[in-house]
Protein backbone atom coordinates (compact mmCIF):
# COMPACT_ATOMS: atom_id res chain seq x y z
CA UNK A 1 0.00 0.00 0.00
CA UNK A 2 1.17 3.65 -0.96
CA UNK A 3 0.90 4.76 2.58
CA UNK A 4 3.85 7.48 2.49
CA UNK A 5 3.24 9.02 -0.49
CA UNK A 6 -0.50 9.49 0.42
CA UNK A 7 -1.96 13.08 1.28
CA UNK A 8 -2.27 13.66 4.53
CA UNK A 9 -6.00 14.66 4.61
CA UNK A 10 -6.84 11.10 2.52
CA UNK A 11 -7.20 9.33 5.68
CA UNK A 12 -11.04 9.28 6.41
CA UNK A 13 -11.08 7.22 9.83
CA UNK A 14 -8.84 9.99 11.62
CA UNK A 15 -10.49 12.88 13.12
CA UNK A 16 -10.84 15.85 10.76
CA UNK A 17 -7.75 17.99 11.09
CA UNK A 18 -8.23 21.75 12.62
CA UNK A 19 -4.84 22.50 10.94
CA UNK A 20 -5.09 22.74 7.16
CA UNK A 21 -3.73 19.91 5.29
CA UNK A 22 -1.73 22.77 3.06
CA UNK A 23 -0.12 24.14 6.07
CA UNK A 24 3.23 25.45 4.98
CA UNK A 25 5.82 22.97 6.39
CA UNK A 26 7.54 23.52 9.37
CA UNK A 27 11.14 22.72 7.95
CA UNK A 28 13.05 24.87 5.40
CA UNK A 29 13.56 23.99 1.85
CA UNK A 30 15.93 25.46 0.45
CA UNK A 31 15.56 25.83 -3.07
CA UNK A 32 18.32 29.04 -4.09
CA UNK A 33 21.26 27.32 -2.87
CA UNK A 34 22.87 24.37 -0.94
CA UNK A 35 23.84 24.82 2.71
CA UNK A 36 28.01 25.60 2.81
CA UNK A 37 30.24 22.76 3.45
CA UNK A 38 33.05 23.70 5.73
CA UNK A 39 36.12 21.54 5.35
CA UNK A 40 37.75 22.49 9.07
CA UNK A 41 41.67 21.98 9.96
CA UNK A 42 42.43 18.62 11.08
CA UNK A 43 40.13 17.02 8.76
CA UNK A 44 41.55 15.71 5.18
CA UNK A 45 39.52 15.34 1.91
CA UNK A 46 40.31 12.79 -0.88
CA UNK A 47 38.37 12.68 -4.44
CA UNK A 48 36.25 14.93 -6.45
CA UNK A 49 34.49 17.10 -4.68
CA UNK A 50 31.25 18.76 -6.08
CA UNK A 51 28.97 21.47 -4.85
CA UNK A 52 26.95 23.72 -5.37
CA UNK A 53 26.99 26.05 -2.16
CA UNK A 54 29.78 27.76 -0.98
CA UNK A 55 32.97 25.95 0.70
CA UNK A 56 35.25 27.10 3.39
CA UNK A 57 38.46 24.62 2.99
CA UNK A 58 40.35 25.23 6.26
CA UNK A 59 42.11 21.60 6.38
CA UNK A 60 43.30 19.36 3.41
CA UNK A 61 41.96 18.66 0.00
CA UNK A 62 43.53 16.83 -2.50
CA UNK A 63 41.99 16.07 -5.90
CA UNK A 64 39.29 18.05 -7.24
CA UNK A 65 37.14 20.78 -6.21
CA UNK A 66 34.04 21.98 -8.02
CA UNK A 67 31.19 24.85 -6.55
CA UNK A 68 29.24 26.69 -8.20
CA UNK A 69 29.18 29.04 -5.90
CA UNK A 70 32.35 30.87 -3.47
CA UNK A 71 35.39 28.78 -2.50
CA UNK A 72 37.38 29.76 0.40
CA UNK A 73 40.35 28.72 1.03
CA UNK A 74 41.74 29.60 4.86
CA UNK A 75 45.55 30.62 5.53
CA UNK A 76 45.97 27.48 7.18
CA UNK A 77 44.77 24.89 4.26
CA UNK A 78 46.47 23.11 1.98
CA UNK A 79 44.83 22.08 -1.47
CA UNK A 80 46.65 19.69 -3.62
CA UNK A 81 44.00 20.01 -6.45
CA UNK A 82 42.06 21.52 -9.82
CA UNK A 83 40.16 24.21 -8.45
CA UNK A 84 36.63 25.52 -10.42
CA UNK A 85 34.55 27.74 -8.21
CA UNK A 86 32.14 30.89 -9.80
CA UNK A 87 34.30 33.21 -7.06
CA UNK A 88 37.32 31.84 -4.87
CA UNK A 89 39.03 33.81 -1.71
CA UNK A 90 42.38 32.10 -1.59
CA UNK A 91 44.44 32.80 1.76
CA UNK A 92 46.07 29.54 1.91
CA UNK A 93 48.49 26.78 0.20
CA UNK A 94 47.55 25.82 -3.38
CA UNK A 95 48.66 23.17 -5.55
CA UNK A 96 47.07 23.09 -8.89
CA UNK A 97 45.33 24.86 -11.17
CA UNK A 98 42.63 27.37 -10.61
CA UNK A 99 39.78 28.54 -12.71
CA UNK A 100 37.35 31.36 -10.94
CA UNK A 101 34.40 31.85 -12.98
CA UNK A 102 34.46 35.51 -11.52
CA UNK A 103 37.00 36.97 -9.52
CA UNK A 104 39.12 35.76 -7.84
CA UNK A 105 40.78 37.51 -4.62
CA UNK A 106 44.59 36.23 -3.19
CA UNK A 107 45.41 37.43 0.10
CA UNK A 108 48.31 37.70 1.20
CA UNK A 109 49.09 35.20 3.09
CA UNK A 110 48.40 32.43 -0.25
CA UNK A 111 51.10 30.91 -2.01
CA UNK A 112 49.68 29.65 -5.47
CA UNK A 113 51.53 27.12 -7.22
CA UNK A 114 49.56 26.58 -10.55
CA UNK A 115 47.92 28.41 -13.51
CA UNK A 116 45.41 30.49 -13.00
CA UNK A 117 41.91 31.79 -15.34
CA UNK A 118 39.82 33.99 -13.66
CA UNK A 119 37.59 36.82 -15.05
CA UNK A 120 38.96 39.51 -12.15
CA UNK A 121 41.78 38.81 -10.04
CA UNK A 122 42.56 40.95 -7.02
CA UNK A 123 46.10 40.13 -5.58
CA UNK A 124 47.19 41.27 -2.08
CA UNK A 125 50.81 42.37 -1.72
CA UNK A 126 52.95 39.39 -0.64
CA UNK A 127 51.36 36.82 -2.24
CA UNK A 128 53.31 34.15 -4.08
CA UNK A 129 51.66 33.10 -7.61
CA UNK A 130 53.95 30.72 -9.92
CA UNK A 131 52.13 29.77 -12.84
CA UNK A 132 50.26 31.37 -15.89
CA UNK A 133 47.68 33.86 -15.24
CA UNK A 134 44.69 34.31 -17.24
CA UNK A 135 42.00 37.21 -16.53
CA UNK A 136 40.16 39.93 -18.02
CA UNK A 137 37.89 37.58 -20.12
CA UNK A 138 35.06 35.42 -19.90
CA UNK A 139 36.37 32.19 -18.27
CA UNK A 140 34.92 29.36 -20.38
CA UNK A 141 38.07 27.08 -20.94
CA UNK A 142 39.78 25.49 -18.63
CA UNK A 143 43.88 26.48 -17.67
CA UNK A 144 45.74 24.57 -19.62
CA UNK A 145 48.96 23.16 -18.09
CA UNK A 146 52.14 25.34 -19.91
CA UNK A 147 52.36 24.81 -23.66
CA UNK A 148 55.27 23.05 -25.26
CA UNK A 149 58.16 24.43 -27.43
CA UNK A 150 57.74 24.59 -30.80
CA UNK A 151 59.34 21.97 -32.57
CA UNK A 152 61.23 21.31 -35.24
CA UNK A 153 60.21 18.28 -36.41
CA UNK A 154 58.54 19.43 -39.55
CA UNK A 155 55.93 16.54 -39.58
CA UNK A 156 54.34 17.98 -36.18
CA UNK A 157 54.64 21.71 -37.53
CA UNK A 158 51.25 23.75 -38.74
CA UNK A 159 50.18 25.61 -41.03
CA UNK A 160 47.88 28.62 -40.21
CA UNK A 161 44.42 28.57 -42.28
CA UNK A 162 45.24 31.68 -43.88
CA UNK A 163 48.80 30.09 -44.93
CA UNK A 164 47.30 26.98 -45.95
CA UNK A 165 44.45 28.84 -48.29
CA UNK A 166 47.14 30.83 -49.85
CA UNK A 167 49.66 28.09 -50.72
CA UNK A 168 46.63 26.08 -52.76
CA UNK A 169 45.83 28.81 -54.41
CA UNK A 170 49.94 28.85 -55.53
CA UNK A 171 49.52 25.21 -56.53
CA UNK A 172 46.35 25.98 -58.30
CA UNK A 173 48.04 28.43 -60.36
CA UNK B 1 -12.53 4.83 21.20
CA UNK B 2 -10.99 5.69 17.74
CA UNK B 3 -9.32 2.24 16.66
CA UNK B 4 -7.20 3.88 14.16
CA UNK B 5 -5.03 5.56 17.00
CA UNK B 6 -2.94 3.17 19.26
CA UNK B 7 -0.84 4.42 22.14
CA UNK B 8 2.29 3.00 23.15
CA UNK B 9 3.01 3.42 26.83
CA UNK B 10 6.54 3.20 27.90
CA UNK B 11 7.04 1.17 30.85
CA UNK B 12 8.79 4.07 32.92
CA UNK B 13 5.42 5.57 33.09
CA UNK B 14 3.85 2.43 35.29
CA UNK B 15 6.02 5.02 38.42
CA UNK B 16 3.62 6.13 40.80
CA UNK B 17 4.81 9.97 39.95
CA UNK B 18 3.67 9.82 36.61
CA UNK B 19 0.33 8.71 37.39
CA UNK B 20 -1.29 12.00 37.53
CA UNK B 21 0.08 13.27 34.31
CA UNK B 22 -1.02 10.25 32.70
CA UNK B 23 -3.89 10.03 33.57
CA UNK B 24 -4.61 13.61 32.69
CA UNK B 25 -3.32 13.31 29.94
CA UNK B 26 -5.73 10.42 28.97
CA UNK B 27 -8.94 12.79 30.06
CA UNK B 28 -7.43 15.45 27.37
CA UNK B 29 -7.35 12.45 24.72
CA UNK B 30 -11.03 11.06 25.70
CA UNK B 31 -11.88 14.92 25.46
CA UNK B 32 -10.60 15.42 22.22
CA UNK B 33 -11.94 12.15 21.14
CA UNK B 34 -8.51 10.99 20.52
CA UNK B 35 -9.01 8.01 22.88
CA UNK B 36 -7.67 4.71 21.22
CA UNK B 37 -5.84 1.25 21.70
CA UNK B 38 -3.64 0.64 24.79
CA UNK B 39 -0.57 -1.14 24.55
CA UNK B 40 2.69 -1.14 26.97
CA UNK B 41 6.31 -1.10 26.51
CA UNK B 42 7.27 -3.36 29.35
CA UNK B 43 11.22 -4.92 30.12
CA UNK B 44 11.27 -8.58 27.91
CA UNK B 45 8.64 -7.52 25.53
CA UNK B 46 9.85 -6.87 21.94
CA UNK B 47 8.67 -3.01 21.31
CA UNK B 48 7.95 -4.28 17.88
CA UNK B 49 6.29 -7.12 18.29
CA UNK B 50 3.96 -4.97 19.97
CA UNK B 51 3.50 -2.04 17.67
CA UNK B 52 3.34 -4.77 15.03
CA UNK B 53 0.37 -6.19 16.67
CA UNK B 54 -1.97 -2.62 17.07
CA UNK B 55 -0.90 -2.19 13.21
CA UNK B 56 -2.55 -5.58 12.30
CA UNK B 57 -5.76 -4.53 14.78
CA UNK B 58 -6.09 -1.83 12.75
CA UNK B 59 -4.28 1.11 13.92
CA UNK B 60 -2.97 4.15 11.26
CA UNK B 61 -1.47 6.41 13.85
CA UNK B 62 1.01 4.88 16.71
CA UNK B 63 1.50 7.49 19.32
CA UNK B 64 4.41 6.79 21.55
CA UNK B 65 3.96 8.36 25.07
CA UNK B 66 6.89 8.60 27.62
CA UNK B 67 10.34 10.53 26.04
CA UNK B 68 12.96 10.71 23.73
CA UNK B 69 13.90 7.29 24.65
CA UNK B 70 10.85 5.59 23.75
CA UNK B 71 11.49 7.20 20.48
CA UNK B 72 14.34 5.54 19.45
CA UNK B 73 13.04 2.16 20.55
CA UNK B 74 10.67 2.17 17.63
CA UNK B 75 12.39 4.01 15.74
CA UNK B 76 14.83 1.43 13.81
CA UNK B 77 11.87 -0.38 12.87
CA UNK B 78 8.70 2.22 12.09
CA UNK B 79 9.65 3.20 9.51
CA UNK B 80 8.88 0.69 7.35
CA UNK B 81 5.44 0.47 8.86
CA UNK B 82 1.96 2.04 6.99
CA UNK B 83 1.36 4.29 10.16
CA UNK B 84 1.65 8.01 11.24
CA UNK B 85 3.99 8.83 14.03
CA UNK B 86 2.60 10.55 16.99
CA UNK B 87 4.60 11.74 20.16
CA UNK B 88 3.57 12.64 23.57
CA UNK B 89 6.21 13.55 25.63
CA UNK B 90 5.84 13.35 29.07
CA UNK B 91 9.24 13.40 31.00
CA UNK B 92 12.66 14.39 30.06
CA UNK B 93 14.40 13.86 27.61
CA UNK B 94 12.56 15.98 25.28
CA UNK B 95 15.15 17.25 22.59
CA UNK B 96 13.26 15.52 19.77
CA UNK B 97 10.60 16.87 20.48
CA UNK B 98 11.49 20.16 20.82
CA UNK B 99 12.50 19.80 17.68
CA UNK B 100 9.62 18.15 16.12
CA UNK B 101 7.92 21.22 17.53
CA UNK B 102 5.98 19.15 20.24
CA UNK B 103 5.20 20.82 23.55
CA UNK B 104 5.95 18.68 26.47
CA UNK B 105 3.07 17.60 29.08
CA UNK B 106 -0.88 18.46 28.09
CA UNK B 107 -0.50 20.38 25.30
CA UNK B 108 1.00 17.75 23.17
CA UNK B 109 -2.78 16.90 22.58
CA UNK B 110 -3.65 19.20 21.41
CA UNK B 111 -0.46 19.37 18.81
CA UNK B 112 -1.76 15.52 18.34
CA UNK B 113 -5.52 16.20 17.41
CA UNK B 114 -4.29 18.95 15.47
CA UNK B 115 -2.16 16.51 13.28
CA UNK B 116 -0.17 18.91 10.96
CA UNK B 117 1.73 15.81 9.32
CA UNK B 118 4.98 15.99 8.00
CA UNK B 119 7.17 13.32 6.35
CA UNK B 120 10.42 13.33 7.06
CA UNK B 121 13.69 11.70 5.61
CA UNK B 122 15.19 8.88 7.87
CA UNK B 123 18.80 8.04 7.81
CA UNK B 124 19.63 4.24 7.81
CA UNK B 125 22.98 3.04 9.31
CA UNK B 126 23.17 -0.75 7.92
CA UNK B 127 19.91 -1.93 8.31
CA UNK B 128 18.97 0.19 11.20
CA UNK B 129 17.14 3.35 10.38
CA UNK B 130 17.60 6.43 12.70
CA UNK B 131 16.13 9.59 13.25
CA UNK B 132 17.80 12.06 14.33
CA UNK B 133 22.00 11.11 14.12
CA UNK B 134 24.41 8.47 14.00
CA UNK B 135 27.37 9.77 16.28
CA UNK B 136 30.89 7.61 16.51
CA UNK B 137 33.24 9.14 19.25
CA UNK B 138 36.57 9.31 19.15
CA UNK B 139 37.83 7.64 15.88
CA UNK B 140 39.91 7.17 12.94
CA UNK B 141 37.64 5.67 10.54
CA UNK B 142 37.14 6.97 6.95
CA UNK B 143 34.37 8.13 5.19
CA UNK B 144 33.88 7.23 1.70
CA UNK B 145 30.75 10.29 0.26
CA UNK B 146 28.75 8.94 -2.46
CA UNK B 147 31.62 6.62 -4.35
CA UNK B 148 33.50 10.45 -4.84
CA UNK B 149 35.21 11.33 -2.30
CA UNK B 150 36.73 10.47 1.16
CA UNK B 151 37.02 12.43 4.67
CA UNK B 152 39.20 11.09 7.12
CA UNK B 153 40.58 12.80 10.98
CA UNK B 154 44.09 12.10 10.17
CA UNK B 155 44.60 12.45 14.22
CA UNK B 156 41.60 11.06 15.11
CA UNK B 157 38.13 13.16 16.32
CA UNK B 158 34.50 12.85 16.40
CA UNK B 159 32.19 12.14 13.52
CA UNK B 160 28.66 12.48 13.56
CA UNK B 161 25.94 11.66 10.42
CA UNK B 162 22.84 13.88 11.10
CA UNK B 163 19.44 13.52 9.44
CA UNK B 164 17.78 16.13 12.38
CA UNK B 165 18.91 18.49 14.62
CA UNK B 166 22.01 20.18 15.47
CA UNK B 167 22.32 23.93 16.52
CA UNK B 168 24.79 25.75 14.78
CA UNK B 169 26.55 28.79 16.78
CA UNK B 170 24.63 31.27 15.36
CA UNK B 171 21.48 29.69 16.03
CA UNK B 172 20.94 27.78 12.80
CA UNK B 173 19.69 23.92 12.95
CA UNK B 174 22.35 22.56 10.72
CA UNK B 175 20.63 19.64 9.33
CA UNK B 176 17.14 19.39 7.69
CA UNK B 177 15.33 16.21 7.47
CA UNK B 178 13.15 16.82 4.43
CA UNK B 179 16.42 17.97 2.34
CA UNK B 180 17.30 13.85 1.20
CA UNK B 181 20.61 14.69 2.40
CA UNK B 182 22.53 13.96 5.61
CA UNK B 183 25.05 16.45 7.20
CA UNK B 184 28.55 14.38 8.20
CA UNK B 185 29.88 16.44 11.18
CA UNK B 186 33.85 16.17 11.97
CA UNK B 187 35.31 17.20 14.95
CA UNK B 188 39.27 16.49 15.07
CA UNK B 189 41.04 16.06 17.99
CA UNK B 190 43.71 18.78 19.28
CA UNK B 191 46.83 18.34 20.53
CA UNK B 192 47.25 21.05 22.81
CA UNK B 193 49.50 21.95 25.83
CA UNK B 194 47.60 21.23 28.85
CA UNK B 195 48.07 24.64 30.36
CA UNK B 196 46.49 26.40 27.54
CA UNK B 197 44.08 24.13 27.23
CA UNK B 198 41.54 25.91 29.13
CA UNK B 199 42.57 29.23 28.31
CA UNK B 200 41.91 28.51 24.78
CA UNK B 201 38.71 27.31 25.11
CA UNK B 202 37.51 30.76 27.29
CA UNK B 203 39.32 33.05 24.89
CA UNK B 204 39.09 31.52 21.41
CA UNK B 205 35.60 29.61 21.00
CA UNK B 206 36.42 29.02 17.60
CA UNK B 207 34.32 26.23 15.70
CA UNK B 208 36.20 23.83 14.62
CA UNK B 209 33.50 21.58 12.79
CA UNK B 210 33.66 19.75 9.23
CA UNK B 211 30.45 20.19 7.54
CA UNK B 212 29.95 18.16 4.23
CA UNK B 213 26.31 16.97 2.86
CA UNK B 214 25.58 13.92 1.48
CA UNK B 215 23.27 11.25 -0.16
CA UNK B 216 25.20 7.44 0.86
CA UNK B 217 28.84 6.59 1.94
CA UNK B 218 30.70 4.27 3.81
CA UNK B 219 32.22 4.28 7.44
CA UNK B 220 35.65 2.11 7.53
CA UNK B 221 38.63 1.95 9.75
CA UNK B 222 40.88 -1.39 10.18
CA UNK B 223 40.04 -0.96 14.08
CA UNK B 224 36.33 -1.17 15.03
CA UNK B 225 34.41 1.09 15.83
CA UNK B 226 31.88 2.01 18.38
CA UNK B 227 29.05 4.07 18.08
CA UNK B 228 25.37 4.64 18.47
CA UNK B 229 22.61 5.16 16.49
CA UNK B 230 19.34 7.46 18.10
CA UNK B 231 21.21 6.06 21.19
CA UNK B 232 21.12 2.30 19.73
CA UNK B 233 24.76 0.86 20.23
CA UNK B 234 26.12 -0.04 16.95
CA UNK B 235 29.72 -1.81 16.56
CA UNK B 236 32.00 -2.91 13.57
CA UNK B 237 34.25 -2.48 11.29
CA UNK B 238 32.50 -0.94 8.02
CA UNK B 239 28.66 0.60 8.27
CA UNK B 240 27.08 1.93 5.09
CA UNK B 241 25.42 4.89 5.64
CA UNK B 242 22.46 6.62 3.77
CA UNK B 243 19.57 8.46 3.78
CA UNK B 244 16.06 7.46 2.90
CA UNK B 245 14.29 10.22 1.58
CA UNK B 246 10.24 10.86 2.60
CA UNK B 247 9.82 7.36 5.10
CA UNK B 248 8.33 8.42 8.06
CA UNK B 249 5.27 10.15 8.56
CA UNK B 250 5.02 12.49 12.31
CA UNK B 251 2.95 14.28 13.23
CA UNK B 252 4.41 18.16 14.47
CA UNK B 253 3.42 21.17 16.16
CA UNK B 254 3.53 23.93 14.47
CA UNK B 255 5.41 26.70 17.06
CA UNK B 256 8.64 25.12 15.92
CA UNK B 257 8.32 26.42 12.74
CA UNK B 258 10.81 29.13 13.64
CA UNK B 259 13.08 26.79 16.25
CA UNK B 260 14.14 24.11 13.76
CA UNK B 261 15.41 25.77 11.15
CA UNK B 262 15.51 29.85 11.78
CA UNK B 263 16.91 31.31 14.62
CA UNK B 264 16.69 29.38 18.03
CA UNK B 265 17.46 31.84 20.76
CA UNK B 266 14.24 32.06 21.74
CA UNK B 267 14.18 28.29 22.57
CA UNK B 268 15.87 27.36 25.75
CA UNK B 269 16.24 23.44 24.60
CA UNK B 270 18.93 24.59 22.11
CA UNK B 271 22.12 26.07 23.66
Amino acid sequence: MPFFGAPAADNGQQPQPSVAPSAPSIFHTSSKASPATVIAKGVRLEGQFKSQGDVLIEGEVQGTIQTDGLLTVGADAFVKATVTAADAVVAGKVEGNVLAKRRLEVKSTARVNGDIVCETIIVEAGAALKGNLTSGSKTDAKPEPKTEAPSNDPQKTTTPPADAAKADAANKT
Amino acid sequence: MNPSYAFIYDDFLTDPRYGDAVAALETRLATLGLSGQIGRLTLFRSAKELVEHHVHQGAKTIVLVGNDNTLNKVMWFLPDLPVILGYLPVAEPTDIATLLGIPPGLPACDTLGARLIETLDMGKLGDRYFLTEAVFERTRAKLAMDDAFTLSLPRGGDMALRNLGGVSRLGQSMANARDGLLEAVLVPNREQPLSTRILKRLSLGEDNETHVFFKSGTIASDSPIEGHADLFAVSGFEFKVSVVPNKLRVIMGRGRRVGVLGNNQNNPNHQ
